[in-house]
């Protein structure tokens, strides 16, 4: 097509005379934050495994084992001192107070219910 | 007899001329490297710039360094701000690696990025885009109606310096939208499919503009008939 010859000729004449370049100093600024960029990356790659491994031991002997047993439970004195807290326990006195206001406070409940009856 | 050492004066310095040969051995690539690398497709190239591969970025650079060099200086206009431009695509392609796309060809992205800080550019400065003028309706109608084109004038040598020279200057005149929609196909070698990615229009629009720049190239040549 006579159109398409046309814009290839024209895009093969431009080409042929367009020939200007970046300068160097520009060349070296584009690369060397490239170098860097990829340098950044690389290091990031290289300690992510050793890190997680690091961090993961350290869990590991941080995190209390499971099924850990409570000290008391191998005391062997704490079937004897169970016996006596129960002693003492049944020798108290648990008589009502006698004066009017201990009994009161004893009676009354400290949180009443709001009434749902006639209210005004 | 006994030698007498005498110890360098700048540690530091004596240090690193010792190392320089390992620095230089180190920093640059083996033949192999750059042929295997100059192999890959761009796409291939960026994924292993991703990767942290600095001979891949290295590659692509040589590949469109002075195409897109020449696509900002005859879109900006000014050698300044059209250095400007470069550097800020090229720190965009470093910095936003993780953005690129393969399903769009790398060419088509990065001259995208370009139009746009192109754009943008004008927009800090306050400026509006040179010669944003749309061409008409019935472009192709006058196309067809043109006189015959001097390019195919047999008397003429089409390659000589001047003729060259001249086109360049009509590139340069041609309006904003078809100057761009030129040079991404001459330097970027973009097809409409990309042109239109790039610069966010639709196929129809980028054809049109093309046969529009095609139009005015010819007219502007009219004197070497």
């Amino acid at each position: 097509m006579a159109m398409n010859d046309d814009m290839d000729e024209l895009l093969r004449l431009y080409r042929h005379a367009s020939n200007e370049a970046p300068a160097a100093r520009l060349d070296a600024r584009i690369l060397g934050a490239a170098d860097r960029a990829a340098s950044m990356r690389r290091w990031s790659r290289r300690i992510a495994w050793p890190a997680a491994i690091a961090a993961s031991l350290l869990l590991w002997t941080m995190w209390p084992a499971p099924g850990h047993r409570s000290p008391l439970t191998t005391d062997p004195m704490a079937a004897h001192d169970a016996g006596r807290v129960r002693s003492e326990l049944q020798q108290m006195d648990v008589t009502p107070p006698r004066n009017d206001v201990d009994r009161f406070l004893l009676s009354t409940n400290l949180h009443p219910q709001p009434e749902t009856g006639n209210a005004l | 007899m006994s030698a007498v050492i005498a110890p360098p004066m700048d540690w530091t310095h004596a240090c690193a001329q010792a190392l320089e040969p390992l620095r230089r051995l180190l920093s640059q690539p083996h033949l192999e490297q750059i042929a295997e690398t100059s192999a890959l497709s761009d796409a291939q190239c960026m994924e292993r710039y991703r990767n942290g591969d600095v001979h891949a970025f290295r590659v692509l650079y040589a590949r469109y360094r002075e195409k897109l060099h020449r696509y900002t200086l005859r879109v900006a206009g000014k050698a300044s701000e059209a250095e400007e431009i470069f550097q800020d695509v090229w720190m965009a392609v470093v910095n936003g690696k993780a953005g690129y796309q393969p399903n769009a060809p790398f060419a088509a992205w990065l001259f995208g990025i370009a139009h746009r800080r192109a754009a943008d550019r004008w927009r800090v400065l306050g400026r509006h885009a040179p010669d944003a003028i749309e061409p008409h309706e019935n472009a192709d109608d006058a196309i067809e109606h043109h006189a015959a084109s001097p390019l195919y004038a047999p008397d003429r040598h089409l390659d000589n310096d001047a003729l060259g020279r001249a086109l360049v200057e009509a590139v340069n005149g041609l309006p904003l939208p078809q100057r761009e929609a030129f040079l991404m196909k001459a330097e970027g070698e973009l097809s409409l499919e990309d042109i239109a990615f790039a610069t966010g229009t639709t196929r129809e629009t980028v054809k049109s503009r093309l046969r529009y720049a095609q139009q005015k190239l010819r007219e502007a040549l009219q004197a070497w008939r």
